[in-house]
């Protein structure tokens, strides 16, 4: 293939992959915020994150969970930039994690993904309840946070996949070459 | 130190990170400031979400109204049912207010009361764009913000009564807190025997639907059934509907009684509400 044409259809698969990242955060956001009160709203922009934080640079996966986060932070109606940070940190330390110690494993995303969700899910739960002493019996952590964080780590074995699948049919584009061996080829 | 994983620490891109986190901060720090007020980048992040949030929050109503025709259809008939017999006894009624109407009118011009509420200043109607994820405390986004004259603090109604207060007020939307949140506290009264409290949200009575009146005189004349409003403060004006006694017991103390409070209103079924921007009394009003 032409090396240009090449370069070119691997930019326009990183702006679609990445337009479908996007896509998918929105989508999470507008389900998170239109969840009627009665019903658990799974935080899925976190594992959103850190799948696409298991697949791509360190750089643009702090940059993503940082957007992430900040959507998570306006639907809970915390103080913005609280998730933002949170969740900034988590995908640059798993995206350096996948990217020169771990494989990129279900098992592994599925950890790091829990880390991410209780971290969160503790941070919140202190600064918005426990210090105000509205839950004095953890009622609210029980019956409220842990099912949303239990169901939010599940959620992280679909989105793995999805982001997997993106990202092999959206990748780089690799060539494979074969060489023949000829006799002609005179050594001096 | 893996020393691949030492040079990334050592780039610009690093260094554009932390950068990016330190605004983030800058920014969280500025927010808590305000004093309830959005600060200017919460309002931009606020105003770019606007329309997804309208355009989801329309989509999601239709759903989960034809949902629920799908679902409940019989539930749906036999409340009709129910409702034309109580339509029957409303009419009957009517006629019995008809004439208090009348009487109460002529009452008025005797002793020269002026139109109730004429002090109170409405925002346009306001519409609920988004409900906070997992908020046991049911608050809600609504579109107005202090563009149209909305402040912090400003009581939220609806025709059928108090529905909570605003916070977090940006250019273009609010935040709502209900009843059910343990910050908002409001004074009232037992509308038959005008003894007072303080409502106050619990989360174990928000899960059934409830809040909690406390501060209630061990004295006190109340019962199930009877009907609680407010009693008027710098907040929150005087005889707006908050709900209804379901239960009523005495403290741990042994002091004074509490009232478990039916809401008049549910922040699940609001879509519509109207925010009081001025009354007479408001905290920070010239007639204060």
């Amino acid at each position: 293939m032409n090396i240009d044409l090449k370069r070119k259809k691997e930019r326009r698969n990183v702006f679609l992959r990445w337009a479908i990242y996007m896509l998918l955060l929105a989508a999470e956001y507008v389900y998170m915020t239109t969840t009627p009160f009665h019903w658990r709203s799974l935080l899925l922009v976190i594992p959103t994150a850190m799948c696409v934080a298991a697949f791509e640079e360190p750089f643009d996966s702090a940059v993503c969970g940082c957007i992430a986060g900040l959507l998570l932070d306006t639907a809970q109606g915390t103080l913005i930039g609280l998730s933002g940070i949170i969740l900034l940190w988590c995908c640059l330390v798993t995206s350096l994690l996948f990217h020169f110690y771990m494989r990129k494993h279900i098992v592994n995303i599925i950890m790091l993904n829990g880390a991410a969700v209780l971290i969160q899910g503790i941070i919140h739960y202190f600064f918005y309840y426990a210090i105000w002493g509205y839950d004095p019996s953890a009622g609210i952590f029980i019956n409220e946070f842990l099912p949303v964080m239990i169901f939010t780590e599940i959620a992280a074995v679909p989105f793995f996949y999805i982001i997997k699948f993106l990202v092999k049919h959206l990748g780089m584009i690799n060539e494979n070459y074969i060489e023949e061996r000829s006799d002609d080829i005179v050594r001096e | 130190m893996c020393p691949l994983l030492k040079g990334f620490f050592g780039t610009t891109k690093f260094k554009i990170l932390v950068a990016l986190m330190a605004v983030i901060i800058g920014v969280m720090i500025y927010s808590l400031t305000k004093g309830g007020y959005s600060s200017d980048s919460e309002s931009v992040f606020g105003i770019v979400l606007e329309p997804f949030q309208k355009i989801s929050n329309n989509i999601s109503e239709k759903v989960t109204s034809t949902l629920d025709m799908l679902f409940n259809a019989k539930k749906y008939y036999e409340e009709n049912q129910q409702l034309k017999d109580t339509l029957n006894e409303v009419y009957n009624d009517i006629i019995d207010y008809d004439k208090l109407a009348r009487e109460n009118e002529q009452y008025r011009v005797l002793f020269g009361l002026t139109e109730e509420h004429e002090d109170y200043v409405f925002s346009a109607p306001c519409n609920v764009i988004a409900r906070a994820a997992n908020d046991p405390y049911h608050s809600f986004t609504i579109d107005k913000g202090s563009q149209d004259g909305i402040a912090p603090y400003d009581p939220v109604v609806t025709s059928a009564g108090l529905v909570g207060v605003c916070y977090d007020v940006s250019r273009s939307t609010s935040r709502v807190r209900t009843l059910y949140s343990p910050r908002t506290a409001v004074g009232v009264t037992i509308l038959r025997s005008k003894a007072t409290g303080i409502i106050e949200g619990d989360y174990e009575y928000s899960e059934q639907g409830y809040c909690r009146m406390s501060y209630i005189s061990d004295t006190a004349d109340i019962k199930e059934g009877d009907i609680v409003v407010t009693s008027g403060s710098e907040t929150f004006p005087a005889s707006q509907l908050v709900g209804t006694v379901k239960e009523v017991g005495m403290d741990d103390s042994g002091l004074s009684k509490y009232a478990v409070i039916e809401p008049a209103i549910d922040p699940d079924d609001v879509s519509t509400v109207f925010v009081i921007t001025s009354f007479n009394g408001q905290a920070g009003s010239s007639d204060t």
